[in-house]
């Protein structure tokens, strides 16, 4: 009787999630918005050697390792870990949050305070680890892939903000995404950045 | 069967009751009465049962005290026929005193069922009536078998049942029973553990059983008297004894992608009875397939596999008996696979060696028809060797070994303590070997004891209640507690309702524990939670580790998974016409053990242990319908709707936590409504069959159509849920076709064609080559 129950219960909750699908599918951007830059296929240390790809914000150009020690950069990219300009890892004013549960296109501004710095090279702004910053690691199928509802809110070099959405770990970002043929460590990614130094992302 | 004078008080009482009592006294001279009472094997009274009186043509109808009561002519016999729907109809004739003027008759139906008798092990480890069993007992005998001529485990559960077989020579093949993974089921021989081995694949459609009598099928939780990986159901094969001078039986079989299968069995009675033997060898070659014809690598490789199970018994005494087993099985599997490197890519030739050898020695005692008990012992060995190597040079490329012992001595008791209580006593102590390269410090020994409990209880003849409960204490876990209870009762002797409760767990494995493994080329790692303190310190010393996900020291030690279920349900039988089951049932596993990742290497890769962490939920039902008609027909079904679900995910769904991403780029919430459960369960799976069988013509031809709706195949949008229609595997059908047919005495021939549709996909939970054709001939010698 009571699986009966339940198979009605569950039946009437699809019923009620089905009815209200319509209301929470997300809008389009509206036009206003600018600057939705796309970059597609960043290597990030395809070479597994530890050496990180430094990315800037506001011309969208990599910066050579040699400028590792200024604040010429605003994130850096090896493997699965992203850094910001702070802390250990550089003289910038950089650092990062991570929002959970939230629609890239939704986020309106920069939160005031909690930017996290890379406080040690074990410590960083953007947390490692399966579930734990940007990715989901599936051990089954070993594919590292973004956790849709993050959105990482980086606080550039000198202090400005973007906000950015992973969109793929994998070249050319395929789907679905076989880890045997398929090539790992080249990012796809959106962000917004806004150049005035307010928080307001639109 | 006879009738009975009946007994002069209730018939007086009866005969009062009688509402043509006034009408006999007028007619007292030419006619007489006659009382019948109608009652089954408990003196229960039969309503409306037909009685046919031949001599005047005519029918009555016993009432609902199994009673009626007819005036007829002073006749010196009668000739009777008692017809009821669930009862062997009674032809009699009946003598007539015909002095008296109230002829009395006590008449006793048998109840009538074609699998009445059957007895059924596996459910209790006594020997049960099926009918009315509380637990959800299903048998697979050997003449249902015969006629499809394939003996392979999975063939046949394939054929007759709507349990998932998933074979897709990866880990995890196997049976999948209430939708829970094929290592949560039990697979015995007459009793011993199949194919329970630590990291290893135990592939039940290269599993031959042609000496077999029958497969009894147990769903739900049976650790309260099998203790580990009992926990979704029990799968046991019981192999024929020879019961006939001499029995011998040939049988070749030549299919698609050059199968062969060659069996004899040889079955002999010696000294008129006080030893008997058999001894079964089996023969099966496939030189496999691929599904794609670009791959390196076939979807099923090359198998030669030998197999030699011999039994011998001794009937000591009339009440004593000693049993003795020994099974081999030998099986070498060829492939080859493509390794890529950042610079080249190379074949590779694998080569599996697989040996596989059990004894076992049961010595069993009826002591009076109180007390019986039961010794037995059981050996086992297995090893796997992996040997590959480089196609173009032949030098070794990679090897790997497994080894396992184990020993078990068990002892069992039932005694009938008092009345209508059938109690079962067991014990026993076990020891586990095992040896591998990937096991920490090469080898380990576990030891377990354990003791089991039960009683089979009847406070009534239609009320059947079982408990039981295990204790198991085991060198690498806490100890566990299983109970179990199932109640039956006998509605009416066409219904009966049963259900039950019980808890199941399944213990870590060897890998779980003390794995020290790493894939050499690629360089990531897997320790058992058990090693990973040593392994960690090993990886810090070398200076591998380049970072922690998680800090080691906080690694819990591994808990068994355990599983509470329900189930409930009722078995229809309308004489031998219909036979239908129905089977609710919901299991809740917790404490589900999965891959973590720990730490990061500092080449990039990462180390992983296990933990813990999930709980997931299956419920749905089983349900079994057999009809038969014209004589020769069958039709059958088995049903299974199957609703799953990892219940964190629910509830992170639920609160909104759980997020997916469309091809836009935008990300919203997971819907509860797109949340498909767990990947590999089809919601709808069902087998029909349609058997024509004609023994005078020694003719049987079935069709089965084996359906499966779509089910989650491997996640795509990242989030490691089943969440969107691109992750599901469309459904299939496969439909089959056998023609059997006796000649000449004692050849048979059967002729079979799997997959008529030619369905192929390498989704699909088993994966097949297309259509294939396969023909048998046995010759079977049989001396009375």
């Amino acid at each position: 009787m009571k699986i009966i129950i339940n198979i009605i219960i569950t039946i009437a909750f699809l019923a009620l999630f089905a009815c209200s699908k319509k209301d929470e599918e997300p809008t389009q951007p509206s036009n206003n918005v600018p600057k939705v830059v796309t970059i597609k296929d960043l290597p990030a240390d395809t070479g597994k050697k530890g050496k990180f790809t430094l990315f800037r914000f506001s011309d969208s150009t990599i910066v050579s390792n040699a400028d590792s020690n200024s604040t010429k950069w605003d994130i850096g990219f090896a493997g699965t870990t992203i850094i910001t300009n702070s802390g250990v890892r550089g003289p910038g004013n950089g650092g990062a949050i991570i929002l959970k549960e939230v629609d890239f296109f939704q986020v309106k501004e920069a939160p005031e305070s909690g930017y996290r710095i890379e406080n040690s090279l074990t410590d960083l702004a953007i947390p490692t680890g399966s579930g734990n910053g940007w990715y989901l690691y599936n051990p089954q199928t070993h594919v590292v892939s973004p956790i849709a509802g993050r959105v990482l809110v980086i606080r550039t070099a000198d202090g400005k903000y973007a906000k950015m959405q992973i969109v793929s770990y994998w070249k050319g970002n395929p789907q679905p995404i076989d880890p045997f043929t398929h090539r790992e460590r080249f990012y796809t990614f959106r962000y917004v950045y806004q150049p005035n130094g307010s928080r307001k992302f639109e | 069967m006879g009738n009975y004078r009946f007994y002069p008080q209730i018939f007086l009482l009866l005969f009062v009751l009688s509402i043509s009592y006034s009408s006999f006294s007028q007619k007292i001279e030419t006619t007489s009465f006659l009382k019948i009472i109608v009652v089954d094997e408990n003196s229960a009274p039969i309503p409306q049962t037909q009685i046919y009186l031949d001599t005047i043509k005519n029918i009555f109808l016993t009432n609902s005290l199994g009673l009626t009561i007819i005036q007829i002519p002073r006749y010196s016999s009668l000739k009777m026929q008692f017809k009821k729907i669930g009862y062997n109809t009674l032809d009699t004739v009946v003598s007539i005193d015909q002095n008296l003027d109230t002829n009395s008759f006590f008449v006793k139906l048998s109840p009538k069922n074609f699998k009445s008798k059957e007895v059924v092990v596996t459910a209790t480890r006594t020997d049960k009536e099926l009918q009315n069993h509380p637990m959800p007992v299903r048998t697979i005998l050997i003449e249902e078998i015969k006629p499809i001529s394939t003996f392979s485990l999975g063939e046949i559960l394939k054929e007759f049942t709507s349990l998932m077989v998933i074979d897709d020579y990866t880990p995890g093949s196997g049976v999948q029973v209430q939708g829970l993974d094929p290592d949560y089921t039990l697979i015995l021989i007459n009793g011993e553990p199949l194919g329970n081995r630590t990291g290893e694949v135990f592939d039940i459609s290269s599993f031959f059983i042609g000496n077999l009598s029958k497969i009894e099928i147990v769903r739900g939780p049976h650790s309260s008297i099998y203790g580990s990986n009992a926990l979704a159901g029990v799968i046991n094969i019981i192999t024929e004894e020879p019961n006939k001078p001499t029995d011998f039986t040939i049988s070749g079989r030549y299919g698609s992608h050059s199968t062969y299968n060659i069996y004899s069995n040889l079955k002999k009675v010696l000294l008129s009875g006080i030893l008997s033997t058999s001894i079964y060898y089996n023969f099966w070659r496939t030189s496999g397939y691929k599904l794609n014809p670009n791959s390196v690598g076939k979807t099923v490789p090359d198998i030669n596999q030998h197999t030699l199970h011999t039994e011998g018994f001794w009937n000591i005494t009339n009440n004593s008996r000693l049993k003795i087993s020994f099974r081999s099985n030998f099986e070498t599997e060829q492939n080859q696979y493509l390794t890529k490197t950042s610079t080249q890519s190379d074949t590779i030739k694998t080569k599996n060696d697989v040996k596989d050898i059990n004894t076992s020695i049961l010595y069993k005692n009826i002591v009076n028809k109180y007390l019986n008990y039961e010794f037995r012992t059981y050996h086992s060995f297995f090893s796997s060797n992996t040997k590959d190597h480089y196609l173009k040079n032949g030098d070794l490329f990679d090897s790997y070994f497994f080894e396992q012992n184990l020993h078990k001595i068990e002892f069992q008791a039932n005694f009938l303590p008092f009345a209508a209580n059938y109690v079962t006593f067991g014990a026993g102590f076990q020891t586990e070997t095992a040896k591998s390269l990937s096991i920490a410090e090469g080898s380990r020994l576990n030891t377990q004891f354990y003791l089991y409990l039960q009683d089979d209880f009847y406070p009534y003849n239609n009320l059947n209640i079982i408990t039981s409960l295990r204790f198991d204490r085991h060198s690498n876990y806490p100890p566990q507690f299983s109970p179990k209870l199932a109640v039956s009762y006998e509605l009416i002797p066409e219904v009966t309702l049963r259900g039950s409760f019980g808890t199941g767990f399944k213990a870590p494995t060897f890998e779980e524990l003390y794995l020290d493994w790493t894939l050499s080329r690629v360089g990531y790692s897997v320790f058992g939670v058990a090693y990973v303190p040593k392994g960690i310190a090993k990886l810090k010393e070398q200076g591998q580790i380049a970072e922690f996900l998680i800090s080691p020291d906080s690694i819990p030690t591994l808990k068994p998974e355990k599983s509470v279920s329900f189930d409930f349900g009722w078995n229809i039988r309308l004489s031998d016409i219909l036979f239908t089951k129905i089977n609710f049932f919901r299991n809740n596993v917790t404490n589900l053990i999965d891959f973590v990742p720990i730490a990061i290497k500092t080449n990039a890769q990462r180390v992983h242990t296990y933990r813990n962490i999930n709980r997931i939920f299956t419920q749905g039902l089983e349900l079994t319908l057999e009809v038969n008609f014209l004589k020769y027909f069958r039709f059958s079904t088995s049903y299974q709707y199957l609703e799953t679900g990892d219940l964190d995910v629910i509830n992170r769904i639920k609160s909104k936590k759980e997020f997916k991403r469309d091809q836009n780029g935008f990300d919203r919430p997971v819907l509860l409504s797109e949340y498909g459960g767990l990947f590999l369960r089809p919601r709808n799976s069902g087998i029909f069959r349609m058997t024509y069988n004609n023994e005078s013509l020694g003719l049987n031809t079935s069709i089965t159509l084996n359906l499966k709706s779509s089910y989650g195949y491997r996640d795509i949008n990242g989030n490691n849920i089943l969440d969107d229609n691109l992750e599901y595997a469309p459904g299939y059908a496969i439909l089959n076709f056998h023609l059997y047919k006796t000649i000449f005495d004692k050849f048979s021939v059967n002729f079979t064609i799997n997959n008529i549709l030619d369905k192929k996909d390498r989704r699909m939970l088993s994966p097949t080559p297309g259509r294939t054709f396969s023909f048998t001939i046995n010759y079977n010698y049989v001396q009375q």
